[in-house]
């Protein structure tokens, strides 16, 4: 185990509040630790609190759900007992978040280039004429050839995959320590799923990011991820290095995941 | 996918649409020639507002004559007389022993164009000696279409201005609201049903009354501004926040907030633009609210004052039957009241069918 995690959860407990009747537990008691320059991934299925975990280490979980219990440390900070100013200058800065599906998390009002721009004005000090430098610089890094076009373009005159790292370059543009990755390739075909991930690497290897991959793709993680957690109904009930879980599944749950996807 | 173009906004697709309303193209005409004039009013206008002569009183619009003795001749008017018929009527008689030739580009009363620039050429006129009347005189033998070009000024920008300052206050607090929710949701729109609850127009007198009414003329002009945008801004706040309360929970927020945007920034831009499809035709659509509020007012004495000129205090003239059959030029502010009015509101409606995604599914099936 390395000296010092980029993130630790402890015994993360999530509860959604119901005026009717007593509360639901979503994640119980959840521990996961994500290394320095590491991939881990989050598995499991629908419903069983990936994503809800994802938003909690940004503390943004809709005003419905609570952190009822633990800790969640990054850089040896406690971001539960952060500010909400605190938590603005962390998020896109220090963790920034990918979406599922590009199309909704682009606002469609503006142009992808006026949306990087956001990042850099917010959390960079990049003078007005080295933001437009910078925006090619980042849309090149992510494989977009023709960036000055893009840079131009509104999200729904992009193809998905395109969009999708149109989507990494906003999220890397203020160089963040970690992503949380949220079902980045659901939504796109086998090629463009294979090109992100090549991406993905790329960036940990060249801009030192870690990363939070929350999927249940296992041939995804099986490429990616160097630690993977398997979670079921709010419970991690597998964790460990990803050759020593996918190759010798302990929990029920892990074995039904890969029998479906062996179909 | 490939294609060179740039890629249209939503606004550009939009105006696309507008240009082929043609109804809604001729009221955007009209408008840029009404507001057109208001702005030049002081070079267009034969006279200034304050220049009168009571000895013209109610004198009806004088003819430009084209034709002398079977001729051709450059267009002059004759001079007009007052006399009494046997009744003790007014009665003006043409005296055609007096000829005045139209005059371009000549000197007369000097003004100071918007303010600041002193001059005293008018687009056209006759010498001093003679009156010119287009539109027929007031009570106070004032050129009306002189006082019309003036009063635009005040009740034209008055919509502007209102309808600014109200949607600037629906904007935020609608988005505020909406963006929040829980008690602020409900302290806000517990204050816009209080506006909503009284009468428009009686708040309006209300609040007109409570103001000095000492105040000179600018001073009134901006109180019946600010007076009026105060009233209207509650509705379109409760719209606005219904949108933001569906907007909120969109992924794009979401990730706006997740790049560690400020909770203002992500009402400004990421939330308001959306409402703005129908803010837009609402802004046209309330315009005209305002330009009849004002004149309302002025109508009643409450607004601009004499000798001052609004469409709505013009037409106080108009109030009594017997000076509308003796003087019926005086109904000219009514025209154009009704024609701003109308042309707002086809540019509204016009907008509105270009803006809204659902109204533009109906109209192709």
């Amino acid at each position: 185990m390395a000296a010092q995690n980029l993130l630790t959860l402890k015994n993360l407990t999530i509860a959604i509040r119901n005026n009717v009747s007593e509360e639901r537990i979503l994640v119980d008691g959840l521990n996961l630790e994500v290394p320095p320059l590491k991939i881990v991934a989050l598995v499991g299925g629908s419903g069983s609190g990936k994503t809800t975990t994802g938003l909690s280490i940004l503390r943004l979980l809709p005003s419905a759900l609570s952190v009822r219990q633990g800790e969640i440390i990054f850089n040896g900070q406690n971001l539960l007992e952060c500010s909400q100013v605190q938590m603005r200058s962390i998020r896109g800065k220090e963790i920034s978040m990918v979406f599922q599906e590009p199309l909704n998390a682009f606002n469609p009002v503006f142009t992808i280039g006026y949306q990087i721009t956001e990042v850099l004005k917010t959390h960079t000090n990049f003078s007005p004429q080295e933001i437009p430098v910078r925006i090619q610089r980042l849309l090149k890094m992510c494989g977009i050839e023709d960036s000055s076009r893009i840079a131009q373009s509104y999200p729904h005159s992009l193809s998905g995959g395109l969009r999708q790292r149109a989507m990494i370059a906003q999220v890397i543009a203020a160089g963040p320590k970690l992503i949380i990755a949220d079902e980045p390739t659901s939504n796109l075909d086998v090629t463009w799923q294979a090109h992100i991930m090549e991406l993905f690497r790329t960036l940990k290897n060249e801009l030192k990011i870690s990363m939070l991959l929350i999927t249940h793709d296992l041939g995804m993680v099986a490429h990616l991820a160097d630690h993977v957690a398997v979670l079921c109904d709010g419970k991690i009930v597998e964790s460990g290095e990803t050759k020593n879980v996918l190759e010798h599944p302990k929990h029920p749950f892990t074995m039904e995941l890969m029998e479906a996807m062996a179909l | 996918m490939m294609h060179d173009k740039k890629s249209l906004s939503e606004f550009q697709i939009a105006l696309r649409n507008f240009k082929k309303n043609r109804r809604a193209l001729l009221s955007v005409y009209v408008l840029f020639i009404l507001y057109g004039a208001a702005v030049f009013a002081d070079f267009l206008s034969p006279y200034s507002f304050k220049n009168e002569d009571r000895s013209y009183s109610y004198c009806p619009p004088t003819r430009v004559h084209f034709m002398k003795e079977g001729k051709i001749s450059w267009p002059f008017i004759y001079g007009i007389q007052l006399t009494f018929d046997e009744y003790h009527k007014r009665v003006y008689k043409i005296n055609e022993a007096q000829k005045y030739p139209l005059r371009f580009f000549m000197k007369g009363d000097e003004y100071k164009f918007l303010g600041i620039i002193p001059g005293s050429v008018h687009l056209f006129g006759v010498d001093s000696s003679g009156r010119f009347y287009l539109l027929g005189a007031d009570s106070r033998g004032r050129d009306l279409f002189s006082r019309i070009l003036y009063g635009a000024r005040i009740s034209l920008s008055i919509g502007l201005i209102g309808v600014l300052i109200s949607f600037t206050i629906g904007l935020i607090v609608g988005g505020v609201a909406g963006y929040y929710g829980g008690v602020m949701d409900n302290v806000l729109m517990r204050l816009c049903e209080m506006f909503m609850m009284i009468p428009g127009f009686y708040l309006l007198l209300a609040l007109r009354s409570a103001v000095s009414d000492k105040f000179n003329s600018l001073q009134v002009y901006f109180a019946i501004t600010i007076i009026l945008s105060f009233i209207g801004w509650a509705s379109l706040a409760r719209i606005i926040r219904g949108m933001c309360l569906s907007l909120r929970e969109r992924e794009y927020v979401l990730a706006a907030k997740a790049i560690g945007l400020s909770d203002f920034k992500i009402i400004v831009r990421h939330i308001l633009p959306h409402t703005l499809s129908y803010s837009i035709f609402a802004l046209m659509l309330s315009i005209p609210g305002y330009i009849l509020g004002e004149s309302a007012l002025s109508l009643i004495g409450l607004g601009i004052q004499d000798p001052y000129a609004s469409w709505g205090n013009l037409l106080s003239d108009a109030m009594s039957i017997v000076r509308i059959t003796f003087a019926p030029w005086i109904l000219w502010p009514a025209f154009f009241i009704f024609l701003t009015v109308m042309c707002f509101n086809v540019i509204g409606d016009a907008l509105r069918d270009c803006l809204d995604p659902l109204l533009k599914v109906e109209g192709k099936t």
